[in-house]
């Protein structure tokens, strides 16, 4: 009979279990950032916590679909997130906010909510924190281009900028961005203190947006912005209070090497103190400039020589250098793996299998 | 700082590149190829977002300032197509669409007058819009 | 607005008399377009749509060749996104439930089968969850995304009720000649 059996295991429990006590399900709470800590951020599943070392996973930012990307404020041990809803999640009432996230629980502190129509899609330099992390700034599209301003201290929306054919933000200076504009300029916002915006400048034409376009991904430089052409130049930027600064052009492609271009999707960042400047690089023609790259080249900014050229065994989609002494080169690639390698003599440390990010940003 | 908000139109010299492999023969097919994807095929548009092409811009101008303001708004000021092919797109969407409420003594944009607008960068058309015709509503 | 208003204002627009010379517009095709052609061109008397011809041309005043599946037909040459032909529409029609966005944007393709170039509207159809079937990512005469009329990696749900991306077609606007 079972009742026996039951009261007989009850009877014995006690005797069988007294050791131990059941283990009690507890929250982890991030442990605090080391170097070479990065978030991998994937088109819709949110963004991954990663620490190099170790390739372990640390925790996730969970986002909403299709999120252009998150920025992490260590000043304020806050993450900054721009996200669209809709109420039934294919359809409904559609709610963009600024997210707030803090970094002990990776969970929202605070919503803002702002013009409904930032631009969906997963590029870093959609969004840009300005003015010491006071103000962030979200780019939109509907379909023509505008900014939104939210001041994340002070948790409100204050402003939606007009910027018709223009986009990519680049802040500069304290309180300023750069964009840029298909005509072939540069376009420099400048806002004051409430974060309204209080001049906007144009700089000369220096590209040709058919012949030669400007990509809408860029790398951060020391004092500026370093812009990658479709065929391969590199233009460096910066401003000087209103005036914007546009180094002469030079370029990644050396003679015999003509068949070469940049490409993927975030294929080029720098390493602003060592002055290093990392590139994927593939074989193609006009109008491959998504193609994923089958070698990363490397370049010394200020003599501007290429210092080494390493070829991938799975060609890779983005890249990220970590700025720390001892720099990490994070790359994702085709076949959904991250890789990390030392970013000097890209010796290859680690494999991490999961998740498939697409492009990755400090932390 | 002055206030350089207001000087919205920027003069610099620019240079344009050559688009004869990008433009259409006629400006029936340049519309089509780079405004009808906004504005759409019929020219009306998608209010609020995307600006009707029909009546208003005829009315705009009653306003002496809007006409290079046809010419700068960067979807035409931009599109790869040169000076003598832009007048005949504005010209033709404002025979088009808006010959009922352009002004009676309307005398169509000449290619002298589009190759100087468009040499003057308009670095915030909205900025333009309210404060020279200030009749329009978004 | 609807795709079969669209179209039907299309062919109001298209003028048979104007002509231009397509060979400079070829030269900006990309190699891969080339070697479309250059095989169409060979195999061209074998190849005949997969889709049952009334669903995939009954709108079609164009001479069609190749697999409207497949994501070298020749009107997908600029086309990144899911086929809506794989997912319940075809090239001028949206899935069930979903709704077409009025807003899109314009490119020029080469078709093999007469030889000209013409002017396609990339549409998106909105409001559902991705279709994840036909997945495309042709980018010839694409541009970053601050040139929007050239700028094909955006999502172009606009004007739409619901702005989920769901699928994309490829309607004819017009000959480029």
């Amino acid at each position: 009979m079972r009742i026996p059996v039951l009261f007989a295991v009850f009877l014995l429990s006690p005797l069988t279990l007294g050791q131990i006590a059941p283990e009690v399900l507890t929250v982890e709470t991030l442990p605090e950032p080391g170097p070479n800590w990065f978030l991998g951020k994937t088109w819709s599943g949110g963004a991954h916590i990663f620490d190099a070392h170790s390739g372990e996973m640390m925790g996730m930012v969970s986002l909403a679909k299709n999120a252009p990307t998150l920025i992490a404020n260590p000043d304020k041990r806050e993450i900054y997130a721009a996200e669209s809803y809709m109420t039934r999640e294919t359809r409904g009432t559609r709610t963009d906010i600024v997210a707030i996230y803090d970094y002990d629980n990776l969970r929202t502190v605070a919503e803002i909510e702002v013009p409904n129509h930032i631009a969906r899609l997963p590029v870093k330099r959609h969004l840009g924190l300005l003015n010491n992390g006071r103000h962030l700034a979200v780019l939109n599209m509907n379909p023509g281009h505008s900014v939104s301003i939210v001041d994340v201290e002070d948790r409100i929306f204050v402003d939606e900028i007009s910027t018709p054919s223009c986009a990519v933000i680049m802040p500069v200076a304290e309180n300023d961005f750069l964009q840029v504009c298909g005509d072939g300029t540069l376009q420099l916002i400048q806002l004051d203190l409430s974060g309204f915006q209080q001049n906007r400048e144009r700089s000369t034409v220096f590209f040709n947006v058919i012949d030669d376009p400007v990509f809408d991904r860029v790398a951060r430089s020391a004092d500026g912005w370093i812009l990658p052409t479709h065929g391969g130049m590199i233009y460096e930027v910066s401003t000087d209070d209103d005036e914007i600064l546009i180094g002469e052009g030079w370029s990644l492609i050396a003679e015999g090497e003509e068949s070469w271009r940049p490409g993927g999707d975030e294929f080029i960042s720098a390493h602003q103190e060592l002055g290093l400047l990392y590139v994927a690089m593939h074989e193609g023609s006009v109008d491959t400039h998504h193609q994923y790259g089958d070698e990363i080249w490397l370049y010394d900014l200020e003599t501007r020589q290429r210092l080494h050229r390493h070829a991938l065994e799975v060609p890779v989609r983005s890249l990220m250098v970590t700025q720390e002494s001892n720099p990490k080169l994070i790359v994702s690639d085709e076949a959904g793996g991250t890789q990390v390698f030392d970013a000097v003599s890209f010796k290859h440390e680690r494999s991490i299998e999961t998740p498939a990010s697409v492009h990755f940003e400090d932390f | 700082m002055a206030m350089r908000f207001w000087t919205a139109v920027i003069l610099l010299t620019v240079s344009l590149p050559s688009f004869a492999a990008l433009q259409a023969s006629n400006p029936r097919s340049n519309y089509l190829l780079y405004c009808s994807g906004c504005h759409l095929v019929n020219g009306t548009g998608n209010h609020p977002n995307v600006p009707t092409l029909h009546d208003e811009l005829g009315r705009m101008l009653s306003v002496p300032a809007m006409r290079a303001y046809l010419v700068q708004i960067p979807g035409a000021a931009q599109a790869p197509i040169d000076d003598a092919a832009l007048a005949d797109v504005i010209n033709w969407v404002l025979r088009q669409w808006n010959s009922e409420t352009l002004p009676v003594d309307f005398e169509e944009l000449t290619l002298e007058e589009v190759s100087a607008a468009r040499r003057e960068i308009l670095a915030d058309p909205l900025a333009y819009r309210i404060r020279h015709w200030k009749a329009f509503e978004p | 607005m609807n795709l079969e208003k669209i179209v039907d204002q299309t062919f109001y627009w298209i003028d048979e008399n104007a002509r231009r010379s397509a060979m400079a517009l070829s030269q900006k095709l990309s190699r891969r377009n080339f070697l479309s052609r250059l095989g169409m061109l060979i195999t061209g008397a074998a190849a005949f749509p997969l889709l049952p011809v009334k669903r995939a041309f009954s709108q079609s005043a164009v001479q069609e060749v190749g697999d409207p599946q497949s994501c070298d037909y020749w009107r997908y040459c600029a086309l990144s996104g899911f086929l809506c032909t794989c997912c319940g529409g075809s090239n001028t029609s949206c899935p069930p439930g979903s709704q077409p966005s009025p807003i899109a944007w314009v490119g020029t393709c080469h078709n093999p089968a007469d030889g000209r170039d013409y002017l396609m509207s990339y549409n998106d159809c909105c409001g559902k969850t991705e279709c994840n079937r036909c997945e495309c990512h042709n980018t010839e005469g694409d541009r970053p995304l601050y040139f929007n009329s050239n700028s094909n990696t955006v999502y172009w749900c606009f004007g739409t009720e619901d702005t989920s991306y769901h699928c994309t077609v490829s309607m004819v606007l017009g000959t480029a000649d």
